[in-house]
């Protein structure tokens, strides 16, 4: 059988970058193959997919050895419009896939492009939402849909040009696991249907066992493994190398090692009563929520997309006030304390870290609160040292000059330090884990559990199963909204009516 | 579209100057490039009339124009729109009054504020022509922001896109536009989150001096510049492997929204009012006095040449 997708002996380095990222790849890909791409971040996986659809090197600068053949076609000899009509490419971030105003423009744009009639377009936008499940949804512009939803559309548009080959750079990674689970039982649907060949770049090792007939490794830009999926689990060295989680039956260790939770006091640190939120657009995010958090709590806060978890947040660190009820802060009420008060109880850590670092050097990023604070310059001095040993970014701030080099995972430390610096008693996260490979998020999580053993108060927002069942102490269920239940983690864990209230599939 | 030709759609940029307020109106159905002659075209006759009354006329024409759209003119955002406007407007009236200094017939009132040697002086001199002047330049900016208002709350990013596409405007001009208008929405939520976020390390946006409120701002705009970076070439990546090229012969459009009858007739009564202008402005009539002294005379004429 000829393989659709031939890398020979191919290399490649792109202009800004000190080595290559793809060393002497030799890979075959087979119509019909559902091919996972598993590796850590950085390792080269999405320039591999981008060499698949042309973009690379087609209209990517760098320097290229080898060669990449899609059906029987050297991609240097090739256009773009030649490839992109039989190879369609969907990136892990959703809003800048969104280039149209709504979602049937969305979807009609590159069907435009392929000259098809006004008829044809139509029966295929249908076609599209109703395989992605998002019928009756044409007319809605992006700021109305989830992330999840965005990622549906962004495979919807590519879907409806029906591509022979179909690439998926981490699809799943802003979805819950619910959502996730539905992405990737719609990929084996349409894969069976239209005898599609998927390459899947992804995290989630179980899905990859699950869904995928073969797999391969990529670290360094080396291709390190090229087998059967089901055979993945036999090289658990190669896996704990490459950074790749190994599935383990943490729920039942959980369970099995269940201890009690011990209030360090009686009086809630942060105290919520009957709080309701509706934003502008009259979408009611939450309705009467009551909730008590204490000293020394690690909470996971859990949920469907769009269950009102960011906005409950939001309201312990006063950036909204409830239309409906009280916030209090250590017995205080939140209006009463000033922003930079707040700042100095409850810190907050944002999901990506471009929106929370606004210094061009590590050293300044750090210091920026303290000196907005108008602390003294050796007490800023003296927490800067702490900050920078305790997470480990020493050697960064020697390396780098510029914060703005530094990779997704450092960036995301620097943020927390910028944080932590003010010395908050309460720290939230919200979600840890987007765009981490497994071995930056262990990194990242025992940060957080060093700092909760130093009695800090850590509420994380997240999606992931691994960090819900392994870390949190107690989690909090919000479903539409409203406040479905809090309990310790290994009561959740053993009760499977919440875990699908919370869109939660056991890791 | 709807039956009677109307792109329904939200916009976008509905938190920006495209206050798109949705309705079903003679306004909302024309063309988006109608809209948009009417608002340049009636602009640029505002500024042929110096006349008060003449102003006030096609202020009245606008007033005209946005009751058309049927936009519900007690709504709490339409009124938002217009209190926040008419607080501008009146900024420019003060302003003109500050600081024109224009000489007249009859003087209000007259001061000096500041001289710096012999280099500047300041003086505030507010006499029956300053009153004038000023009325005119804030008469002149009302109607233009009412003309703007009635393009605004009537047409949706996305119509006027969809608009230049079917008359043939090339797909890269239309694509630009588009992720001009994209861009924008996406840039206007990354500001709200990163203000958020410099407010969670303390940051006061409301308290701060202005040096500090300027800090603070350079603050916000690196790291847009940062995300920009990303996120256009992430965009432009987007686009590539979609195979959109800027030049295709066989692309087809999807949405057509062509020029109807009523679009040529609008346009037509529009280009004629706008000669009639022309030829006010060389002979220097007042629009108002032609339209009072002549038009009844033109009138009683038309019988007479029918008997005839």
């Amino acid at each position: 059988m000829e393989p659709i997708v031939e890398f020979k002996d191919f290399s490649w380095k792109y202009k800004s970058s000190k080595d290559r990222v793809l060393k002497s790849i030799d890979l075959k890909i087979y119509k019909g193959d559902y091919l996972g791409i598993m590796g850590p971040t950085g390792a080269g996986k999405s320039t591999l997919c981008a060499c698949i659809n042309g973009l690379i090197p087609l209209k990517t600068r760098g320097f290229i050895s080898g060669s990449v053949e899609i059906f029987g076609e050297n991609t240097r000899n090739l256009k773009m419009p030649d490839i992109t009509a039989r190879v369609g490419l969907i990136f892990q971030d959703p809003e800048t896939q969104f280039i149209m105003m709504n979602v049937e423009d969305e979807i009609a744009l590159g069907l435009e492009t392929l000259g098809l009639e006004r008829g044809e377009i139509k029966k295929r936008i249908e076609w599209a939402l109703d395989v992605v499940g998002l019928k009756g949804f044409e007319p809605r512009s992006p700021e109305e849909l989830s992330g999840g939803q965005k990622q549906r559309v962004a495979i919807a548009s590519i879907l409806a040009m029906r591509p022979e080959i179909l690439i998926l750079d981490e699809p799943t990674s802003d979805l819950d696991p619910l959502g996730k689970q539905e992405v990737f039982e719609l990929l084996e649907k349409i894969k069976t249907e239209f005898n599609l060949t998927i390459v899947l770049v992804s995290h989630e090792t179980r899905k990859i066992i699950e869904f995928c007939n073969r797999v391969i490794i990529i670290d360094d830009g080396e291709k390190k493994y090229d087998g059967d999926a089901a055979e993945l689990l036999d090289k658990i060295d190669l896996l704990k190398s490459s950074g790749i989680y190994i599935p383990e039956d943490i729920c039942e260790k959980r369970i099995a090692e269940a201890k009690p939770i011990v209030k360090l006091s009686k009086k809630p640190i942060i105290e919520i009563s009957d709080i309701s939120y509706t934003y502008p657009d009259k979408i009611q995010a939450l309705k009467n929520i009551s909730l008590q958090i204490f000293q020394g709590d690690f909470i996971a806060i859990i949920g469907k997309n769009g269950s009102g978890k960011t906005t409950l947040v939001k309201h312990f660190n006063g950036l909204l006030k409830p239309q409906q009820g009280k916030v209090q802060l250590n017995e205080k009420v939140i209006t009463e304390y000033s922003i930079p008060q707040i700042a100095q109880i409850v810190g907050f850590c944002y999901q990506n870290p471009d929106h929370q670092l606004f210094k061009s050097t590590i050293k300044e990023e750090i210091e920026f609160g303290l000196r907005n604070l108008k602390f003294p310059d050796k007490e800023i001095e003296k927490r800067h040292d702490e900050i920078v040993a305790l997470l480990h970014l020493k050697k960064f701030e020697e390396v780098y000059e510029s914060s703005f080099y530094l990779s997704k995972g450092i960036r995301q430390r620097l943020a927390l330090a910028s944080v932590l610096v003010l010395k908050p008693d309460i720290l939230i996260v919200d979600e840890p884990s987007t765009g981490q490979d497994f071995l930056m998020i262990s990194e990242f999580m025992k940060i957080l559990e060093d700092l909760n053993r130093e009695n800090k108060t850590i509420i994380i927002i997240t999606h992931n199963p691994y960090i819900i069942a392994k870390y949190s102490k107690e989690v909090v269920i919000l479903d539409d909204g409203k406040l479905i239940k809090k309990l310790p983690t290994e009561e959740f864990l053993k009760n499977e009516e919440l875990q699908h209230n919370a869109c939660f599939i056991p890791p | 579209m709807s039956k009677k030709g109307v792109i329904i759609s939200t916009s976008t940029l509905s938190k920006t100057f495209f206050s798109y307020i949705p309705t079903d109106s003679f306004i909302a159905r024309l063309h988006p490039l109608t809209k948009l002659g009417l608002l340049f075209i009636l602009s640029v006759i505002a500024y042929m009339f110096n006349n008060i009354i003449d102003l006030l006329a096609l202020l009245i024409l606008d007033i005209i124009l946005i009751l058309l759209t049927k936009v519900p003119v007690f709504s709490k955002k339409f009124l938002k729109i217009i209190g926040g406007y008419l607080l501008a407007n009146s900024s420019i009236f003060i302003a003109w009054c500050l600081f024109s200094q224009r000489a007249g017939s009859i003087t209000y009132f007259e001061t000096t504020i500041i001289i710096v040697k012999d280099i500047w002086i300041w003086n505030i001199l507010i006499t029956d022509q300053t009153i004038y002047y000023a009325s005119r330049i804030a008469l002149r900016s009302l109607i233009m922001f009412f003309l703007a208002l009635m393009f605004f709350i009537g047409t949706t990013d996305r119509d006027l896109i969809h608009g230049l596409r079917s008359i043939k405007v090339p797909f890269t001009i239309c694509l630009i536009i588009n992720l001009i208008f994209r861009g924008i929405a996406m840039f206007q939520n990354d500001f709200q989150i990163i203000k958020e976020a410099m407010q969670t390390r303390g940051v006061e946006f409301k308290r701060a001096s202005i040096p500090q409120k300027i800090r603070n701002f350079v603050s916000i705009f690196i790291a847009m510049i940062v995300l920009l970076f990303k996120k256009t070439e992430e965009m432009a990546n987007s686009i590539e492997s979609r195979g959109i090229p800027f030049r295709s012969k066989n692309r087809t459009i999807y949405h057509y929204f062509p020029l109807k009858k009523k679009d040529f007739v609008i346009f037509a009564a529009v280009l004629m009012f706008f000669a009639f202008s022309i030829y006010l402005r060389i002979y220097n009539y007042s629009l108002v006095d032609f339209l009072l002294n002549y038009i009844p005379r033109i009138i009683s004429f038309i019988p007479i040449t029918l008997i005839w």
